[in-house]
């Protein structure tokens, strides 16, 4: 405890810390209010978005819409596909990832330029664009309406690579060169050296990734077509109807979507910072 | 009858019944939903048009596979929001649902590439006559181009005006408002008082708002396109965009844009608009919680040609690369057939496009019957030129400026003008 | 790497072979690394991309046959006043949001930093807005600035006695896209500082107080340089995603009004699934790439460190 005080010491001035109440408590009102009314809807028996007068608190307070995900919908699936497929693509984005970024941050191959220019333009390709191509690929390999399709192209995207590439850039070479010299094959070196040393990064990656992966809407829209198969998003995408939107409906699905994925950040992030605290701990 | 020895009446009826079941095909061809042997499955996909879309979609299904018991169709919506990226990714995949309910603004342009089948000689079965006559002309001339006959009209929904009597009471306007465009204005200003509002149209391009906007043009004799598809530059209409300009100019409306239509309807509820642009199936609303006022529904005066209402219609289609289209149009004609269009617009609040059910229809729900009745028979719809969705939407940012007040109505039909030819071209 | 001694007993010959085999040795375990990434990278990204430049130059191609266009979709994408429109708005958004950000994330940032008590309640907090899906926050916002009982509208109007047109109004709109993307972003920005301001060495702080530097001497002078690197991948991160805004002009604005908030990506969604124009929005594809390119160049060569 003396450490990590001694890590913040430079004790910030009680104007400033004032000063830094007030701007954390305008961010987390700011954060959070505009939610008040999603919630204050999801528990109304309404399918407006807005009544004349405004009334704030439901009253009586109203299950309905809540119930009606699972019983209408197959609001189950849809969460139980999303957390799977996100679990799934973070995985497997981790391990693909991180061999890459180590063999381009601290291995010498020939080549070496020409893959990291190709991967850094592809970056800058949007998904709109890539919508058709990617569905005709995933087409010709009978993947339409798998939820392998929505599992394989994600793990494409090589924006993680040059995230990761940068964390382990930054370790000594030392490091690795001792390894080696001790006779360690690459595979270990990465194992046993590198990741637990970039293991905060790797968890903001993770988090990125798996939160990409469960707000991600255009791919599965068109690549799933069976409900049951679906994915969150174009699942609650899929719950407007055309003339009225049932807005009550809609604000409790997005609540319960959000549910897991903020649980699982709030898992993630803690491993995050124990992980930066202990680290600025060690000097 | 002369009687033969008994193996000449069992050749007989033997003949005969072969000759009955090798007619029976050519007899009820087209009518195959008497033949218990309709088999295969095919796919089916639509647009919901209420929250219990499957449910009833299910109870046509039921329907049809009480007739034909080894038949089977698998129902499956799209989203109205993103209805173009998922019918172009189904006709992309190259096994495209075999049936397709397609609005009138979309399936054009899937038709002009050869994704539907031409259902000329379908249609036009002599046996199919009497169904094929129960719909309406108008409905048909939106099924069809030049190049064919592309489905079988079944739905629409019809854009009509709502009006809060109570307001139109008040300010002494309710008999006079829909006589004539000034009149309307008058009526307009009337009722606009502290945050009421007297009118409102959709004018956001992602509320589809060219839906309000058409009756005026069609009534100045005007339209997007000639009859023969060449372009005009939407000659004859300049006044009637002038006049929305003005009603959006002089204060009566709600801030241009500041509310989306869902926002333009709430507010119609609670009271706040006199006269608003809406569409029939928010009656459905309107008669399950009623608003604390009185409402009727109606159309737009008249302009100097016409009285027109607008409406959007859909179509049932087979698509080309269907690998059972026998199937498939036995299972719209079962879909487009009295009874069970009948029912399901009932379900649903839409309109029909057949003129034999329209008495049966909402017995229950007078403004809906006053629609059916009146305003079905006026409606002037798109023109189903493949371009026309493409068109509607690159035009509508220049409605967006005129009603902002940056042009006239006439530099805003020149402008409009202009993107039209270039794109008929 | 060379070997750190050569063995004497090995000829000129054997010296060179032992090397290569080294080399190659070492190219083929850098290449197993590789191979996941290029394998998926190749399949599901670089053939559509490739795919993508041949449609470039045929009409249609995905309903209908292609056929050849030759250069025709690449003059449209020049002479299109739309594509002229919808890169001036993507660049506007791009300077409307990245900065207000940053500078708002590093607030956040500063403020987070010395919180020893509740700090990961805040931070979850804090991050709930960037969890959401577009559709939840188009939703949360159409209440926010509606001109009856949005609370930012009123709040605004109790302030300032203005009604704002947020949406409607051609000049308000994409500020208000921005404002929303800001609030959107504003976790995963401060989150991203505060693991920068965490890791910078506490004892060049503990000299420079030493040396009589104040708070804010020691902001400019220590804290703004050492986060050169967290900043440098920031902006460059953030112009690429920004330049693909998408999904909120998709839910709330469809491009307008009066094609005020039209974005490349929007115009290349639009041209593959409302206009059915595949061969023109493969060509704003590629035009997209380009500018995101360029600008990433440009923004590299004016953050390049001096020294390596």
């Amino acid at each position: 405890m003396r450490a990590a005080r001694q890590r913040l010491a430079l004790e910030p001035s009680p104007a400033a810390r004032m000063l830094a109440t007030l701007v954390l408590a305008i961010t987390v009102v700011i954060s959070l209010a505009p939610f008040f009314y999603v919630v204050s809807t999801s528990l109304k028996e309404t399918k407006s978005l807005f009544s004349y007068p405004p009334r704030w608190i439901p009253d009586p307070v109203y299950l309905g819409n809540y119930l009606a995900l699972f019983e209408k919908h197959p609001f189950g699936w849809w969460l139980g596909n999303t957390l799977a497929i996100s679990a799934i693509v973070t995985g497997l984005k981790l391990v693909i990832d991180g061999m890459a970024a180590y063999a381009l941050a601290k291995l010498d191959f020939s080549g070496k330029h020409a893959i990291v220019t190709a991967l850094l333009i592809s970056v800058a390709v949007p998904l709109a664009a890539l919508l058709i191509p990617l569905f005709l690929i995933t087409r010709s390999m009978g993947l339409i309406d798998t939820r392998l399709a929505l599992i394989l192209p994600p793990l494409a995207n090589p924006l993680g690579v040059f995230m990761i590439r940068a964390f382990i850039a930054a370790l000594p070479d030392e490091l690795i060169h001792s390894a080696r010299m001790d006779g360690a094959g690459e595979f270990e070196i990465l194992r046993r050296v590198v990741v637990p040393l970039i293991r905060p990064g790797l968890v903001v990656h993770a988090t990125f990734i798996f939160a990409t992966q469960y707000t991600t809407f255009l791919w599965p829209l068109v690549a799933v077509h069976d409900l049951k198969k679906q994915v969150i998003t174009v699942g609650i995408s899929s719950l407007r109807a055309i003339f009225t939107v049932d807005w009550g409906l809609i604000s409790a699905a997005s609540l319960v979507a959000a549910a897991p994925l903020t649980i699982i950040f709030i898992l993630f992030q803690q491993a995050f910072f124990q992980q930066s605290l202990a680290g600025a701990l060690k000097e | 009858m002369s009687v033969t020895n008994t193996r000449g009446v069992n050749r007989r009826r033997f003949l005969s019944a072969l000759a009955g079941s090798t007619a029976f095909p050519y007899l009820f061809r087209a009518e195959s939903t008497r033949a218990a042997g309709l088999s295969g499955k095919i796919t089916m996909i639509k647009g919901p048009h209420s929250a219990d879309e499957a449910k009833y979609e299910a109870e046509i299904i039921d329907d049809f596979k009480k007739a034909n018991p080894n038949a089977d169709v698998d129902f499956t919506t799209y989203d109205w929001a993103n209805m173009n990226a998922q019918l172009t990714a189904g006709f992309a995949s190259g096994s495209p649902p075999d049936v397709e309910y397609l609005v009138d603004l979309v399936y054009p342009a899937y038709a002009e590439r050869g994704l539907l089948q031409d259902m000329t000689t379908l249609v036009n079965d002599p046996s199919w006559k009497s169904e094929h006559d129960a719909i309406q002309p108008f409905a048909w001339e939106l099924a069809k181009s030049s190049k064919g006959t592309w489905g079988v009209p079944v739905l629409g929904a019809v854009y009509n005006i709502f009006v809060n009597l109570d307001l139109l009471n008040a300010a002494g306007v309710a008999n006079t408002w829909n006589k004539s465009y000034p009149d309307l204005m008058a009526a307009a200003k009337a009722t606009t008082k502290g945050d009421t509002f007297g009118f409102s149209m959709r004018t956001r391009v992602s509320d589809y708002a060219f839906w309000d906007w058409f009756p005026y043009i069609h009534n100045a004799g005007a339209d997007i396109l000639n009859k023969d598809w060449t372009a005009n530059g939407l000659a004859g209409a300049e006044d009637a965009m002038q006049f929305l300009i003005d009603l959006h100019k002089a204060g009566v409306t709600p801030p241009v844009g500041s509310v989306d239509w869902q926002g333009q309807f709430d507010l119609f509820k609670a009271g706040k608009i006199a006269i608003y642009h809406g569409e029939t199936p928010e009656i459905n609303d309107l008669l399950t919680t009623p608003p604390p006022f009185k409402w009727d529904v109606a159309y737009a005066p008249p302009g100097p040609k016409a009285q027109t209402v607008m409406g959007n219609f859909g179509i049932l289609s087979i698509a080309a690369a269907s690998k059972n289209k026998d199937l498939a149009w036995a299972f719209i004609k079962h879909w487009a057939s009295g009874p069970e269009v009948g029912r399901f617009a009932g379900e649903v609040n839409l309109q029909v496009v057949r003129t034999d059910i329209v008495d049966k229809l909402y017995l229950d729900k007078p403004p809906m019957q006053k629609i059916q009745k009146d305003f079905v028979p006026r409606v002037k719809g798109v023109q189903p030129h493949p371009k026309i969705l493409t068109m509607l939407q690159q035009i509508w940012p220049v409605a967006e400026s005129a009603y902002l007040g940056s042009v006239t109505g006439k530099e805003a039909i020149a402008q409009m003008g202009e993107i039209i030819n270039k794109l008929a071209a | 790497m060379e070997a750190a001694t050569s063995p004497s007993h090995m000829t000129e010959e054997e010296h060179r072979r032992q090397r290569f085999w080294a080399a190659a040795r070492h190219n083929l375990t850098a290449y197993i690394f590789l191979a996941p990434i290029l394998i998926f990278f190749v399949v599901f990204m670089a053939l559509p991309v490739v795919w993508l430049f041949y449609l470039s130059f045929q009409h249609d191609g995905i309903l209908a046959p292609a056929q050849f266009a030759g250069l025709d979709n690449w003059r449209r994408t020049f002479s299109d006043g739309l594509v002229v429109k919808c890169i001036g708005n993507t660049l506007y958004y791009c300077v409307l949001a990245i900065p207000t950000v940053f500078v708002l994330g590093m607030i956040v940032a500063l403020s987070l930093q010395g919180v020893r008590r509740g700090a990961a309640l805040l931070r979850i907090l804090i991050y709930f807005p960037t969890l959401q899906a577009s559709l939840i926050v188009a939703l949360i916002w159409t209440f926010m600035i509606h001109p009856d009982f949005g609370l930012l509208a009123l709040s605004i109007r109790a302030l300032t006695g203005v009604k704002v047109n947020f949406l409607g109004d051609p000049h308000f709109a994409m500020p208000t896209i921005a404002m929303i993307e800001v609030w959107k972003g504003l976790g995963f920005w401060s989150i991203l500082f505060l693991s920068g301001l965490l890791a910078l060495p506490s004892d060049l702080y503990h000299a420079a107080e030493l040396d009589g530097a104040g708070s804010i001497r020691r902001f400019f002078s220590l804290t703004l340089p050492l986060m050169k690197p967290t900043f440098y991948f920031g902006v460059i991160f953030a112009t690429i995603v920004n330049l693909q805004l998408f999904d909120s002009v998709f839910v709330l604005t469809d491009g307008g009004p009066v094609n005020s908030t039209a974005t490349i990506a929007w115009y290349i969604y639009r041209s593959l699934f409302t206009f059915s124009d595949p061969g023109f929005g493969a060509t704003l594809s590629f035009l997209l790439v380009i500018v995101v390119l360029a600008l990433t160049a440009l923004q590299t060569w004016l953050m390049r460190e001096r020294t390596p």
